[in-house]
Formats: structure tokens, C-alpha cells, sequence
């Protein structure tokens, strides 16, 4: 691990904060695109860029304590939960398929994956065949079976049943159980994200009736396929789980127990740590982590994220009542003011000093995962910038040092160049980025003024009246990532009919940037089952992202927690939650 | 009579150290964008170092000043304290001389009123009221501190009006207030002539309690992320800055927190001091 | 004293009322909503997302959300919390023991040590015991809590170690040991970080404040005349000087038993005690509309009362004050 000495994730450092991520999109979380996606050539075989702990052999015994920062919500996925619920849910509950830490699809509850070569999937596409692992029993002993995976849908796909992953369900006609170690998936069109469709499934026989399923005791209780059985939970204090003693596995789980701990305070986290007391630290600070390295209680570990820190540009003229992406922004809508910013912000500054090379360089958000779409990078060129300021129209001639408007269409003569620039409230990290940001731009003669606001806000909805949504905004820096599939968010995030509005209050292209070519490229990305084909056209909208530049990447994010020296055999994964391969864990035994 | 009073507060020694450190603090805040560089101005090459004659209280994790960030957070700090106290001042008084001199209906209906207050959640106020700047004409106000220094005035003034009513009560009973009223005065002069004057050593102890306390209040705000936005320094965003670096940058986690120390520490005292100095009762 | 409860008691109805309009208006007037929390990303799936705001009434106009807030309420059923489906009292519930025993302990260790304070800075005042306490105490009250409880985590849990077990001196935090049967010292070594964090606030506050009456008091001339008949120096300070000093203390522990249900979110959050603060904390960056008004409001209903308490408590003590 050359790479160790840097430090993990950061923007998780927001201690007892709800980074709340929920099971709305784990089955995006899990997936890694279709058929083509597991394909072993299809990924580079160069070192490892995550961490796999490969102490040996495991000493089986002990029990492990994982640090949480605050308590989960609900342990079934299918009614929605936070991540930090998922990181319980992963040790208890399974699903047909995972994501391997390449982000490739890997079998879970499922004896094998469904292709088009093995007749998994028919030749219309509309047809899935599931083969299931044999001879799997659930913590309580019952058989695992097709029944369940039936149960599992009849559950998911109503919201009325309090299900909060129903859309995901919406493409499926039928599932059917033709024997106990057989399920056959009808689909009314094709599920470019099929491999993803059941990330978890719940057992019918210890769970209740469909549309009872807000309420079902299951939700505080689960019984699962999971290595560990949940024993105890102290709500707000500890989440107690024991060894799943029919678990598929021949001689794991090798713990006997994982405990999660609810420590709010950063802080309490890190003495924890220090003193033995806390084995992983989910998303440790970078702080945090130098402090349990420094005392010799552990290591940061680390893969690379999906998480990337955008500035994104409304290209609509904003508080004007109208949510349209017509008129264009009298600033950001002139291509080369964009441009212009893209070259006066001093990336590496911020990657390599402020932040210590603990992040990676990326110039477009389409080159993480799978995809890895190349794109002419940015440049960091201070007087290119304010060349390109100067034949906008925007000069400093009053010598303030802010440029102001000189013949700027639609502009008034004379207004400043100056812009509102919102993260959220809470992230340090962040604050340091958009502090840099401001000083780079100030140097140019750019005015930005920092608000940043409350998480709610940020990320609110239509209803709530987000800025975000409503556009009502210049600039956000922020953090978003794709998952393994992202097919359905890229569709969200840049189709030209995502724009937000009354109509389409759950549209994400709040940038406002439509082009019709866009959107006919993710619709012929996400109606192929071929991997290749998927890439060229997410690819041809990545070049026309960075022709465009609606968003502008400054950095992506690691993923990481901290471990302590006595917990092996853990491999960390941007693809999965931290605790998907707690079978594999072990502790030194005193 | 004022003469007294000054020189009881005088005997007071720790309210006189208090009085002092406070004028050194004050003055500090004053000056500070005379005697320290620009707080905001980043030096990524500079970043986390210690105590040094170019940084007294070295730099923090963007490089900037934390000598500059300390006093220029001063400047906001004692203002969101001064500007709460008074918002505070004015209510409080107000509506507990009201409700305490008039008594009956007015006295029922403020002291529910009162109550009210006391219900409502506080980190609410200030969100909506942050919204509702940005949402109106009153959008230049974004980002400053006069919403946090009002939310925190009018959230602060219960406890005033309370002491205030009673004081009023007990006071309006007494021979004086009624010779007054027996000959003549109008309510208004019985109130500010006769029975404020009374009333002065328990609101300005209970007032210079409360800068004390929007002190406070502000560096919890702000380590919650809902005071003021950064990167304007005020202690309560300093303090949370610090926090992580308690253990590698301690002048940095200490400057902040010593600063809102000895400011609440020597109000407290001067409120101490002039508690005694005004006190009818006093001994010395 | 009974007919005045009674007409107190139903006064608070419109106030209760009052109140919870206002602060229903206010919650919803906050930007941002409760399936905010489900939306960590940029891009979320919309058609599932209405179906949840639909299912959760939250497009509805605002009476008719506040009117059916309202008829639960009214037949005793608090709602549910949005984020974890749970009833909203059985989440105040798993919350409540814990915060009573904190906040009531901190309390009660608080009084025990401001009253004898509070007294002897009074009696002896500008001696170098009213100094050192006025001292210590202005000190408490002038740290920032959750910075004070840091500190105390550091030392007692970091730094020092039981000199016989070699294990952290304190408890990092939480209510008891985890998996170990109940036990009272378990029980009390887990209290004493957090209880000390809380006490050093209020112990400054309730002796300051009870020095301030006290000083009031010794100096009435009902007092002189008590020292002027000759009784023990110790009796007029304890039966009159005392006696009285205490209406006004009554009366503030009476507005402050509220505050015993609201919990302490800094202690909580700094030592993880499963706590009402930390409760409301999160409900209110969640935007939990069903547990916020049921916090808030209970709160309320405990202010009111305690207002009440307080007003009777101080005609009972003080016979001078007729209630009206």
C-alpha cells in the first residue's frame, strides 16, 4: 500500500451528523452495470487500487466493535434507510447479488449470474432466470427459497406496503417460482440494471404479509442469510450481533460477534480507538485518523470513491421565479465565464497542499467506475482566465479589483462580477475547498460570496423548495457519486427532460443544461445490454460535459475507515458498505 | 449617588481586573484590523504551524492567522453579545414593567406570553428567520449576524421580564411608590422615576449575565453549523475548527476557548461588581 | 389555592393551542423536509419519493396536516417518526429513563452543592471563601460545555488509569457496560463524567443566584431584628435568612424541571448517552415533523405547568403574594 500514508474519506467527518444515504438507491449501490459488467477482461489488471488486509491464517474467536456515529433507523432496506443502517443490514442480510471491490458483479444468494451466453436471460431481454444457491438456511434454520425472493418482490414493489425502492420494482410483470432453487422474472421492457434487482431479499416466513410491511417487527428484528444474527438492540447505545451459526459458509464467520457502537462525538470515536476500545472507525476525519495513527492504535485504509467534488454552474438565470432553463444566467451562461473559472481554480493547490494528497485528481465525474471515460483535461492558467474574462465583457476598470460588466448582452454596465457560491454546513473539508475556490477566483477578479446551508435544505425537494431544484442559485460545490449502474442516475442527473420543475419536481439536471444529443446518448446507453455499447455513448456525453462544462470536477474523494492493528482480513470496497465482507474478519487474540 | 456606586465598584477588585481585561479584549476587537493581517487570507504553504513571532498563535489547517481570526472573531462575537443583550434588554423590560405595575389582565396575558416564548425551539427560529431574510427584501442581511444576534434576543428576554415583573410587583406596594401616586404622578413617571431606579441592580447584573450567556449560546450555534456562516471567524466557528486539533495545535483549540473564557468570566465579575455597587442594602 | 390551579390550568389551553399552531408554522416554514434525510444524492428516484411524501400527508395544505396532527393528538396518539416508522411515544420512551436519570441526578448533585455555597458566600461575603467559590463558580459558568466535557474525556478516560485494573480511569461514555448484568456502581462510574459536566454550569448558576437572594435577605431588617433578640447566629442565617432567600430558588427549580425531559445534547452527544437531546437533535435535522411537535409540545405542556408550580409554590412560601 504505497498509497497508506494518505488518509481516508473525508466527507464523512461530520461527526453525529445524518449523512444520510438511504436503500432508495442501494440496488444502484450494488450494481455494476449489465451483462458485459462481470466480464474479467473488461477490468484492468493492474495492482489492486483498494486495501485488502491479507494477514493469515485467520484465528477464529473474539468479537470485533465498530464504531457508528449515530443509530440506524431501520434494518430493512426495502422501507428505506440510512448508511449508516446499511453497515449493520450488510452483516445480516444478503442479497442475489454483490459488488466485488472492482465494482463487478459477483453472486450472491444466486447460484450463478443470468446472461444472455448461459440463458439466464432470453433472447427478447425480457426474461430473467435465477438459479439459487442450494441448501442455504436462514439464522433460524428455515430453508432459503424462491418463496422468499417472490416474498421479496411482492413486498418491494408497492409504496402502499411502505416500500421505498417500488420504482425499482416498476419494470417487472411477474415473478415467478417454477421450484423451491428457480425464480423467473418477467419484464414489460429491458432493465439495463436486471444484475441489480434484488440487492436483498427478506424471508418470508419471518417477516408478515406483503402490505403490512411498515410494521412488521422484521424492521427492528431481522432474521437473515448473513453471516451475523442481530442479539440486541439498545436504541441509540449498541447494536449487539452473534455468529450466524447457519451461515453458508464452512467456518465463517471467524468472529464471534460484531458489536456497533453509537459514539455521536468525532472526538469519543477517536479515544475509543486509542484505547483499544474501538476496532473500525467508520469514516474516520483526517484529523482523527493522524491522531489513532500517530498513537500507534491503527491505520487509515482506503480505496478510491465514487464521491466527487463538483462546482456546479446554473446555466439559467436564477430568482427569476422560473425554474426553465430559459433565460440562460447572465454571468455563468456565457460559456467562457465557465471556462474562465475552470482555469483560474488552482486544483492542485487544494488536492496536493491544502489537503495533503489524500484525494485524486479527476476531470470528469464519467471516468469513475466501469466507464472510466477519458476527457481533455482541465488546465490551471490564471491569465488565460482573465484574457477570457476580458472578451466576455467583464473588466475591472474601477480598479476594485472585482471585474464589473462592459458590454455584456443582457447585462447591465457596470454590475459586479459576483456570485453566490453554497455548499452545505458541517463538512470542514468542504469549507477549506470553497475557501480556496473564493481566493482563485478572487484573484481573477471574481466576487463570490459563501453560504453554505443546512443539509436539509441542500438536498431538499421540490416541495420543500430547494434552491437546488428550484434554481435559484450560481454556483454549489458539493460532493455526488454514481454507483456500480449508474444508467438511471446519469439519466436523472443530465437528461435534457430532468430539468426540474412543477411537472418534474424529482428531475436532478438542476445545471439546466440541455442538449437534445445528451439525452438520445443515455437512452441508447441504457437500452443495451451490451457493455461496450454502454460505454461509447456514456462516454460520448462525457466529452460533451466537458465541452459544456455545466459542472466542473475539483476532486474525488477516497473511501475509507480506520481499522485497528488486531482486526484483519477486511478488504474495503467504494462498491459495498464497510461490513460486506465481515465474514472474512478476524481479531489477533490476546 | 453615582459617585458611590463607583466607588463601591471599585473596592470590588475582581470586578475591576474584570473591568480591565474586558477594556483590553474590547479594544483588541477594536483594533484588530490595525494591529493583525487579514484573517480570511489563505497560505496553503503555512498550514497547521505553531506559535511563532510572524503567527503569535500560529496558523490553522488553510493557513490563515489564528492571532487574526481570534481578535476579528472577537469583533463578532462580543457584538452578537451586546446586540442580543440589548434586543433582549428592551423586551424584557418593557414587558415585565408592564405586567408587573398594571398587574391583572395585561400582567396574565404578557406572563402567557412569556411562556409562550420560553416553547420555542430555538435552532427553528434561526433557520426559518435565515430563510425568510433570504426570501424577502431583507436579502442584504444574508450571511450576517444581525438574524443570530436577534434570534438569540428575542429567545433571551423571559427570564429578564420575569425578574423585572417581580421586582415591580414587590416595589409598587411600597410607601414611596404609593406618596407618588398620592401625589399625582402620572404611570409613567412612577415607573421611570420611582420604581426603575430599583429595578437597575437586578437588570444590569441580569443584562451583563446575558452578553455572557449569547456568548455562550453563539459558540454553541456556531458549533452546531447554525451560527455564523464561515469563513467569518467568530470563537463559537473557531472553537469548532479547533476541535479537532486539540491534541497536535493546542494554542489554536485554546485561543478561542480562553478568549470566550475571560470575556464570560470578567462580565460575570463586573455583573458581580455592580450587583454589590448598586445594592441598597450593600454593607461597604 | 385549588380554584387558582384550576383556572390556571385551563387558561394554558388557548396558550397550548397558540403554541403549537405557531410552532407547527414554524417547522414547516424551515426549508427542507423529512424525505430530505433520503436524499443524500444529487439524483433520486422521484416517482418513489412522492409516493413516500404522499403516503406521509406532507402535500397536503398546512391546516388540514396541523388538523390531523391535531385529532391524533387530542385522542392521545403522538404519530409516527418518519425516519425510523416507529411510534413517536416509543421512541420519547426508549429515550426518557435514560435523560430522567441523568438530568435528575445532575440536578439533585447540583442542589447539594449550591446551596451550602451558595449560603456561605452570603454569610461570609468578600471572605476568601465567598472569593475562591465565586471564583470556581464563575469559571463553570464560563467554559463552553461541550469543550469542559472534552477535556474531562481526555483526562479521566484517556490520560488516567485505574491504578489497579489498569483500565481508563472513566468510562468513555454510555449508560452502562455493554452485556454486563445491571449493576449501581456500573451504573454510577458511568454517570459521574456527564454529571460533573452538567453540574459545573448549574452549580455556578444556582449558587450565584441563591448568594444574590441570600445577600437580599440577611440584610432585611426582619433579619436584624431576629439578631437583635439574640437568637443563634446560625438559626437567623438558617430559619430567616435562608427561609426566605429560598422562595426565589423554588420557584427557579421549578421552571428548570422542564428542561429535565428536553435532556442535555452536548453531554449526550460527547459522552453517547442515549438521550432526549440527541433525540430532538436529529428529528430536527431530519426534519421529523411527527417526533419535533411531540418534543416541543410536550416540553411546552411541562413549561406551562412548572410555571404554574412555580407561581403557587411562591404564594405558598411567601404569604405577602396573593394569587390572582
Amino acid at each position: 500500500m504505497r498509497r497508506s500514508p494518505s488518509r481516508s474519506s473525508a466527507w464523512h467527518a461530520r461527526w453525529w451528523r445524518i449523512a444520510a444515504l438511504v436503500a432508495l438507491m442501494t440496488p444502484l449501490l450494488a450494481g455494476a452495470g449489465a451483462v458485459g459488467a462481470q466480464d474479467a477482461d473488461s477490468t484492468p489488471a493492474a495492482e489492486a487500487p483498494y486495501y485488502s488486509d491479507t494477514e493469515g491464517p485467520p484465528q477464529p474467536g473474539g468479537v470485533a466493535n465498530f464504531l457508528l456515529y449515530e443509530d440506524p433507523d431501520s434494518l430493512n432496506p426495502l422501507v428505506g434507510q440510512t448508511s449508516i443502517a446499511v453497515q449493520v443490514s450488510q452483516a445480516i442480510l444478503e442479497g442475489l447479488t454483490y459488488n466485488d471491490p472492482d465494482g463487478v458483479f459477483q453472486p450472491g444468494l444466486a447460484a450463478e449470474l443470468p446472461t444472455l451466453e448461459n440463458g439466464g436471460v432470453s433472447e427478447d431481454l425480457t426474461t430473467v432466470t435465477w438459479k439459487l444457491k442450494p441448501d442455504v438456511l436462514w439464522s433460524d434454520g428455515t430453508p432459503f427459497t424462491s418463496a422468499d425472493v417472490r416474498h421479496t418482490w411482492e413486498a418491494a414493489r408497492d409504496a402502499a406496503n411502505g416500500s421505498a425502492v417500488a420504482s425499482e420494482y416498476e419494470l417487472i410483470d411477474d415473478v415467478q417460482t417454477p421450484d423451491p432453487e428457480t425464480v423467473v422474472v418477467t419484464y414489460s421492457a429491458f432493465n439495463a440494471g436486471y444484475l441489480d434487482q434484488f440487492p436483498w431479499i427478506v424471508p418470508q416466513h419471518a417477516t408478515g404479509a406483503p402490505e403490512e410491511m411498515a410494521n412488521w417487527d422484521f424492521n427492528r428484528a431481522p432474521i437473515g442469510t448473513g453471516p451475523f444474527v442481530l442479539q440486541e438492540w439498545a436504541p441509540a447505545e449498541y447494536l449487539t450481533t452473534v455468529k450466524n451459526e447457519n451461515y453458508r459458509e464452512e467456518g465463517k464467520p471467524y468472529l464471534d460477534g460484531i458489536n456497533f457502537l453509537v459514539v455521536p462525538a468525532e472526538e469519543a470515536r477517536t479515544a475509543r480507538m486509542i484505547q483499544g476500545d474501538g476496532d473500525v472507525m467508520l469514516w474516520a476525519g483526517d484529523e482523527a485518523e493522524q491522531q489513532i495513527e500517530d498513537a500507534g492504535a491503527g491505520m487509515g485504509r482506503i480505496a478510491p470513491g465514487v464521491w466527487v467534488v463538483r462546482m456546479w454552474f446554473n446555466l439559467s438565470n436564477p430568482f427569476d421565479g422560473d425554474p426553465g432553463a430559459e433565460p440562460p444566467h447572465p454571468i455563468l451562461g456565457d460559456i467562457r465565464v465557465r471556462e474562465a473559472i475552470t482555469m483560474a481554480v488552482n486544483r492542485e493547490r487544494i488536492n496536493q497542499e491544502l489537503l495533503e494528497g489524500r484525494v485524486f485528481d479527476i476531470d470528469s465525474p464519467f471516468a469513475v467506475g466501469w466507464m472510466a471515460c477519458e476527457v481533455e483535461p482541465f488546465t490551471y492558467d490564471p491569465e488565460a482566465a482573465m484574457a477570457l474574462l476580458d472578451e466576455a465583457g467583464w473588466r475591472d476598470e474601477d480598479g476594485d479589483g472585482i471585474r464589473e460588466a462592459h458590454g455584456v448582452a443582457g447585462v447591465e454596465d457596470g454590475t459586479p462580477l459576483s456570485l453566490m457560491m453554497n455548499g452545505y454546513t458541517g463538512f470542514s473539508t468542504l469549507e477549506l475547498i470553497e475557501l480556496a475556490i473564493q481566493e482563485d477566483l478572487k484573484a481573477v477578479g471574481i466576487d463570490t460570496r459563501l453560504e453554505n446551508q443546512e443539509f436539509a435544505v441542500i438536498f431538499g425537494t421540490w416541495a420543500d423548495g430547494s434552491p437546488r431544484l428550484l434554481g435559484d442559485f450560481d454556483i454549489l460545490v458539493f460532493d455526488a457519486g454514481w454507483f456500480a449502474e449508474p444508467g438511471k442516475d446519469i439519466l436523472l442527473d443530465l437528461h435534457p427532460d430532468q430539468v426540474p420543475s412543477e411537472e418534474t419536481p424529482g428531475g436532478g439536471n438542476f445545471t439546466r443544461w440541455v442538449r437534445e444529443d445528451v439525452g438520445e446518448w443515455i437512452e441508447a446507453a441504457n437500452s443495451s445490454p451490451d457493455i461496450e455499447t454502454r460505454r461509447e455513448n456514456f462516454c460520448k456525453v462525457a466529452d460533451a460535459h466537458r465541452e459544456d462544462i455545466p459542472t466542473f470536477p475539483i476532486l474525488q474523494f477516497s473511501e475509507g475507515s480506520v481499522y485497528s492493528n488486531r482486526i484483519h482480513g477486511y478488504t474495503v470496497s467504494t462498491w459495498e458498505y464497510a461490513t460486506w465482507d465481515a465474514e472474512n474478519w478476524w481479531v489477533e487474540q490476546a | 449617588m453615582l459617585d458611590l456606586v463607583v466607588r463601591r465598584f471599585m473596592r470590588h477588585k475582581l470586578a475591576v481586573a474584570g473591568l480591565v481585561v474586558l477594556a483590553v479584549l474590547i479594544l483588541s476587537a477594536i483594533l484588530a484590523p490595525v494591529i493583525t493581517m487579514d484573517p480570511d487570507a489563505l497560505s496553503v504553504s503555512e498550514r497547521k504551524q505553531g506559535p511563532s513571532l510572524w503567527h503569535p498563535f500560529g496558523t490553522d489547517e488553510a493557513g490563515r492567522d489564528i492571532f487574526a481570526r481570534t481578535l476579528h472573531g472577537g469583533r463578532i462575537s462580543l457584538t452578537i453579545g451586546l446586540a442580543a443583550t440589548l434586543v433582549a434588554l428592551a423586551i424584557g423590560t418593557a414587558l415585565g414593567a408592564a405586567a408587573g405595575y398594571f398587574g391583572g389582565v395585561l400582567d396574565a396575558l404578557l406572563m402567557r406570553l412569556t411562556d409562550a416564548f420560553l416553547c420555542f425551539p430555538q435552532l427553528f427560529v434561526l433557520i426559518v428567520l435565515g430563510t425568510l431574510i433570504n426570501a424577502t427584501a431583507l436579502r442584504f442581511l444574508q450571511g450576517s449576524i444581525v438574524p443570530i444576534a436577534v434570534v438569540i434576543g428575542v429567545l433571551s428576554w423571559m427570564g429578564l421580564a420575569r425578574l423585572v415583573r417581580a421586582t415591580f410587583l414587590s416595589l409598587k406596594e411600597k410607601e414611596f411608590v404609593e406618596a407618588a401616586r398620592a401625589a399625582g404622578g402620572s404611570n409613567a413617571r412612577i415607573m421611570l422615576r420611582h420604581v426603575l431606579p430599583g429595578a437597575v441592580g437586578p437588570i444590569v447584573v441580569q443584562a451583563s449575565l446575558l452578553v455572557a450567556a449569547s456568548i455562550i449560546t453563539e459558540s454553541g450555534l456556531s458549533y452546531l453549523g447554525y451560527g455564523v456562516q464561515p469563513p467569518t471567524a467568530t470563537w463559537g466557528n473557531l472553537l469548532r475548527d479547533a476541535q479537532p486539533h486539540m491534541q497536535q495545535l493546542p494554542v489554536f483549540a485554546i485561543a478561542p476557548g480562553l478568549m470566550i473564557f475571560l470575556t464570560v468570566i470578567s462580565i460575570n465579575f463586573v455583573g458581580d461588581g455592580l450587583r454589590d455597587a448598586l445594592d441598597p442594602y450593600g454593607r461597604r | 389555592m385549588a380554584a387558582f390551579a384550576i383556572r390556571r390550568i385551563v387558561g394554558a389551553i388557548p396558550l397550548l393551542l397558540f403554541v403549537s399552531v405557531a410552532v407547527f408554522a414554524l417547522l414547516h416554514a424551515a426549508p427542507g423536509g423529512p424525505t430530505g434525510a433520503y436524499m443524500r444524492r444529487g439524483s433520486m428516484n422521484a416517482a418513489d419519493l412522492a409516493a413516500l411524501e404522499q403516503k406521509l400527508g406532507l402535500n397536503d395544505p398546512l391546516p388540514v396536516q396541523y388538523g390531523k396532527w391535531l385529532g391524533r393528538v387530542v385522542q392521545g396518539d403522538l404519530g409516527m417518526a418518519v425516519t425510523t416508522k416507529r411510534p413517536v411515544a416509543v421512541e420519547i420512551m426508549d429515550r426518557l429513563p435514560h435523560t430522567l436519570t441523568l438530568m435528575a441526578v445532575a440536578w439533585g448533585a447540583t442542589l447539594l452543592i449550591a446551596i451550602p455555597i451558595g449560603i456561605f458566600s452570603a454569610v461570609r461575603q468578600y471572605s476568601k471563601f465567598d472569593h475562591a467559590v465565586t471564583m470556581l463558580t464563575f469559571i463553570g459558568q464560563s467554559i463552553p460545555i461541550f469543550w469542559f466535557g472534552l477535556i474531562l474525556l481526555l483526562v479521566f478516560y484517556m490520560r488516567l488509569e485505574n491504578p489497579i485494573t489498569g483500565e481508563p480511569l472513566m468510562p468513555a461514555g454510555g449508560v452502562a457496560t455493554m452485556g454486563a448484568p445491571f449493576s449501581l456502581t456500573d451504573r454510577i462510574h458511568h454517570l459521574l463524567l456527564p454529571v460533573t459536566m452538567l453540574a459545573a454550569g448549574w452549580v455556578a448558576w444556582y449558587s450565584r443566584f441563591l448568594r444574590a437572594s441570600m445577600l437580599e435577605t440577611i440584610h432585611q431588617d426582619y433579619v436584624r431584628t431576629a439578631r437583635a433578640k439574640g437568637l443563634s447566629e446560625r438559626l437567623v442565617i438558617l430559619r430567616h435568612g435562608f427561609r426566605n432567600a429560598a422562595i426565589p430558588l423554588v420557584t427557579l427549580m421549578a421552571l428548570d424541571v422542564p428542561f429535565l425531559f428536553t435532556g442535555a445534547l452536548f453531554t449526550e452527544v460527547i459522552f453517547a448517552w442515549p438521550g432526549m437531546g440527541r433525540l430532538f437533535y436529529a428529528a430536527a435535522e431530519r426534519r421529523d415533523y411527527g417526533l419535533l411537535m411531540a418534543i416541543i409540545m410536550i416540553t411546552s405542556v411541562l413549561i406551562v405547568l412548572a410555571n404554574i408550580l412555580a407561581d403557587m409554590l411562591y404564594a405558598w412560601l411567601d404569604p405577602r403574594i396573593r394569587l390572582s
